[in-house]
């Protein structure tokens, strides 16, 4: 798993610029027996035919990260973030372009407390306009710098949301046992879910599933007194009750528990009031789909270094295993 | 050229969100006999197809026939309108301007306490628009409730004149702008499959759009804009968003959607090879209706072209008559170039 998700880290895939991540699972999956697709948004569709009812499991492709604007007149890079990040977490981060090239974020002279996103810009070390528009162009994106450190139990990193999903998407499908599938499975690794939940709406109209499971993460606040939320790292995957947009289907949800406490797979129950994931498009998409959706517990979302218990995503995987299968 | 009449009366047309009805008959009248089909959904999106059952990939032009405007609320016992805002206007925007109200075209003047007995600790604030009423001279509640009724539509009474040397100011160049072009480009011919979407509610939350872009599906879609233009001294060069004359506006971002980054570049190469001259959008805000086309059933390339407008959503805005014959030209020989 280490080795996958530092594949899927390092690979450049801010939404809408996704091609790396998914030549990533391809190459991971090229070995096996999966009838694999690309629609024309980029979901990456990966069906394994089998008697059952329709299952999609999904997980995003793309991380936050910056879109280049406008350059100034110093040949300073403006830029628009993409996805929910807030100015005093990209302040003072290095920046990786598309093509790789670096930049650090600083921002216009104010107050560190009045710092918005619209006050930082990126230094490329151009110097001029002339030379920055020769290493970046208006709509080059870039992405935090994917610096990785693996502690024994945990990971810190940048884009672990959703990569994290990625990985154990990849490993549930290398480890599924063909014959025992209670579904017609289909893993859907999604475009553009940081900035409005895009892929997960065209794709689940393409596959029309009568179940849907998402993975992505869930933010632990386990560091902060008074614990404002219950979900920990190393307590095992979140089973999704609700977030800000969606109330999971009880039936989906409860299927779930019962796999875990059968299993005896340690498990969390998250219940949040912001945020949300593919899994309230998928919910919602024609006549509806029973969804529900697990959540790998994650500390400083949307950072330079997310961190992850491996505890969590390895129970996560067997969890998802023990559902699919029979 | 451009069709200055045409954009004088679409200019002129009441269009408050859900009231979109003048702008349909306007456009109606307009396309005829340049398209094959034209329909009013449930919505009240205008949907004209042209050339539809050609087999080749299929493009979508839109633009929003609504405007920011005002509802009728209530009546005070002395005949004044209270209303709430439809869109998102500065409230600062709004006193001592002149409107026009509902189907009798009731004409008013939005009002507040005036200067005089003001406190001092007063004049430095300005009133939130819940506090201010509309004035259509009417002496009791029951006078005025014979003029208009809870729930119509406010428009802002504006007039459409030239300044200066071809710069032109009027109401609501968000987005019958968008409209002028987009009917201007239909009485050209191409060799594919053209759907025309003229989307209703688009101020209110992109509304008409979801279920209008719903029924024809396309393939790729192109929405044509009026957008911020704050290219005022005291504003840094980044933050300007787009600039008076410099050309058509592109989106790369915005706060609704990332356009497709193909079919972008396919767009700045025709640019520059007819010399047309362009600008990007330079500060990611606003939305626009192409964030839904884009996620329509299995999902739609998008693009999102714009005029830069000064002053949208007030009751005045101005607009530069090259920024708009640029786009249109940016965009016909960007849909000549899908052709073949």
């Amino acid at each position: 798993m280490k080795e996958v998700l530092e594949k899927l880290v390092r690979a450049f895939g801010v939404s809408s610029k996704e091609e790396r991540v998914r030549s990533v699972i391809r190459e991971e999956l090229s070995n096996y027996d999966f009838e694999i697709s690309e629609d024309k948004f980029g979901n990456l569709i990966v069906h394994v035919p089998h008697d059952g009812p329709k299952l999609m499991l999904a997980s995003h492709l793309d991380s936050v990260g910056v879109m280049v604007t406008d350059i100034d007149k110093n040949g300073l890079v403006r830029f628009a973030p993409v996805g929910d990040i807030k100015a005093h977490f990209l302040l003072g981060t290095q920046i990786l372009f598309e093509n790789g090239v670096e930049g650090m974020v600083y921002c216009d002279d104010k107050e560190l407390q009045d710092i918005k996103n619209e006050h930082l810009f990126i230094d490329i070390g151009a110097r001029s306009k002339k030379e920055a528009l020769s290493l970046v162009q208006i709509g080059s994106g870039g992405i935090f710098f994917p610096h990785m450190y693996f502690s024994k139990d945990r990971v810190i990193s940048p884009s672990l949301d959703d990569r994290i999903g990625c990985g154990i998407l990849v490993e549930v499908l290398k480890n599924v046992k063909k014959k025992n599938l209670r579904f017609d499975l289909y893993a859907v690794f999604t475009v553009e879910e940081e900035v409005g939940v895009k892929g997960a709406r065209t794709s689940t109209y393409e596959i029309t599933p009568d179940i849907g499971i998402v993975v992505d993460v869930t933010p632990a606040l386990d560091f902060v007194e008074p614990k404002r939320n219950a979900i920990e790292l190393g307590k095992g995957p979140a089973i999704k009750v609700m977030d800000g947009r969606m109330i999971t289907n009880m039936e989906v949800r409860e299927t779930l528990v019962n796999v875990a406490r059968k299993n005896e797979i340690p498990f969390q129950l998250e219940v949040v009031t912001t945020g949300t994931t593919d899994a309230f498009a998928m919910q919602i998409t024609k006549e509806g789909v029973r969804t529900g959706a697990i959540s790998i517990p994650a500390r400083y979302i949307h950072t330079q270094g997310e961190v992850v218990d491996l505890n969590d995503v390895k129970n996560a995987i067997s969890l998802l295993i023990n559902y699919i299968e029979k | 050229m451009a069709n200055i009449e045409l954009i004088k009366k679409l200019s002129k047309a009441f269009g408050v969100s859900s009231f979109e009805n003048e702008v349909i008959d306007i456009l109606r009248e307009e396309l005829k006999g340049y398209v094959d089909s034209i329909e009013v959904d449930e919505m009240q999106n205008l949907i004209a197809l042209k050339n539809f059952d050609s087999p080749k990939s299929k493009v979508m032009l839109n633009a929003h026939m609504d405007e920011v405007g005002l509802f009728v609320k209530n009546v005070t016992p002395s005949g004044f309108i209270k209303f709430v805002k439809v869109g998102g206007i500065d409230d600062r925007v709004l006193l001592g301007k002149r409107v026009i109200i509902g189907e009798k075209k009731v004409r008013g003047v939005i009002a507040t306490k005036p200067i005089h007995l003001q406190k001092e600790s007063e004049k430095d604030l300005v009133d939130k628009s819940w506090d201010m009423v509309i004035d259509i001279g009417a002496k009791t509640k029951e006078e005025a409730l014979k003029l208009v009724q809870v729930g119509e539509g406010i428009a802002f009474d504006t007039e459409f004149e030239e300044i200066g040397d071809g710069f032109f100011v009027g109401k609501a160049f968000d987005d019958r702008l968008g409209c002028a072009i987009i009917a201007e480009v239909l009485k050209e011919e191409f060799d594919f499959p053209l759907i025309a979407l003229f989307s209703s509610q688009e101020e209110t939350g992109l509304r008409g759009v979801t279920t209008g872009a719903f029924k024809y599906t396309a393939d790729i879609s192109i929405t044509i804009e009026g957008t911020v233009s704050s290219d005022f001294p005291d504003v840094s060069d980044f933050n300007k968003v787009s600039v008076i004359g410099d050309g058509p506006v592109i989106t790369v971002k915005d706060a609704s959607v990332i356009t497709d980054h193909g079919l972008r570049k396919r767009l700045i190469e025709t640019a520059e090879k007819f010399h047309i001259p362009y600008q990007y959008k330079r500060v990611a805000v606003g939305g626009t209706d192409s964030s839904k086309i884009q996620v329509t059933k299995e999902g739609v390339k998008v693009l999102v072209m714009a005029v830069p407008v000064r002053y949208i959503h007030s009751p005045v805005s101005l607009f530069y008559l090259d920024d708009y014959e640029n786009t249109k030209r940016l965009l016909v020989e960007f849909l000549h170039s899908l052709e073949g």
